[in-house]
């Protein structure tokens, strides 16, 4: 059977839900099932689904209002995978997440996770803080962060 | 062995049970930690079990993630930070702990081994 490839793609999806966690094991579930059609490699689907949980935990957690938005896209090879998540929220909010994400990316993804489970041990905080940079160990994704009219996107490119 | 009376966790979507074995005590959690904050149920019951291996000088603790589907990252900082405190005890009153895990689950197959990596003193791997 041969597939149709649009722009580049070879399948896509776009959900935009309420931010309420309670969907998320259904999201993570759904990426799950729409990356087992795609891919032949079932591990690779399931680390995709855990980074997208990751993602929009952290967009609901700190999201100011309504409407979280995730974009995945594989592209027509199915080496690269790209996902973004979007929510609304604050400039300072983003400069936190900016400066999270500039660490992680700045050390070795293994060193990266370590320090943040460490540090999350010894905190009260009750935010865990070890998500991106665990997307970023078992799935090796390139992670950024953008701001935009009041939304922050991070964006994960996932290559095997 | 003493008998170290932890009655099992039930939550919504996770169960965490303490058997007690003749090869030691194996806690089995058995099912999915997704939930916002698990460390509000889940904390407060491995503080009990940290307390109860200490009170009766437990030296070993088995635990058993092998019917654990799936835990987010606020569910690793909750098992850490359990782990963690293993630390603030002499070196008499400490326990080991041997992970158990099924490398067919995509999550175990890489966060055991940066546990592992954490404490290499006090966690060892047993791959079921």
């Amino acid at each position: 059977m041969t597939s149709t490839i649009i722009d580049g793609k070879k399948a896509f999806v776009e959900l935009r839900f309420g931010p309420n966690w309670e969907y998320i094991s259904t999201v993570r579930n759904f990426i799950i099932n729409f990356l087992a059609i795609t891919l032949d490699d079932k591990k690779r689907a399931d680390r995709i689904a855990m980074a997208v949980n990751e993602l929009v935990e952290n967009a609901i957690k700190y999201s100011v209002e309504d409407g979280i938005e995730i974009n995945l896209e594989v592209l027509k090879n199915s080496h690269q995978i790209n996902v973004t998540v979007r929510n609304h929220g604050s400039e300072d909010q983003y400069e936190i997440l900016n400066n999270i994400i500039t660490e992680i990316n700045n050390l070795p993804p293994l060193e990266a996770y370590m320090k943040r489970m460490k540090e999350s041990a010894t905190k009260m905080d009750k935010e865990s803080n070890i998500g991106l940079a665990r997307i970023r160990y078992e799935t090796n994704a390139n992670i950024s962060p953008s701001y935009n009219d009041q939304f922050i996107t991070v964006h994960a490119e996932f290559t095997s | 062995m003493s008998s170290l009376n932890v009655q099992p966790l039930q939550l919504d979507k996770v169960s965490i049970s303490l058997l007690e074995e003749e090869s030691g005590a194996r806690l089995v959690f058995d099912g999915i930690i997704d939930m916002r904050e698990p460390g509000i149920e889940i904390s407060p019951y491995l503080a009990k079990i940290h307390d109860a291996l200490i009170f009766f000088k437990e030296k070993t603790i088995t635990i058993d993630f092998t019917l654990l589907e799936f835990m987010n990252s606020s569910g690793i900082k909750t098992v850490i930070t359990w782990i963690m405190r293993l630390n603030d005890l002499a070196n008499d009153e400490r326990y080991q702990i041997s992970i158990r895990f099924n490398p067919d689950i995509t999550w175990q197959e890489s966060s055991v081994h940066v546990m592992k990596q954490l404490f290499p003193d006090l966690i060892s791997l047993e791959m079921s």
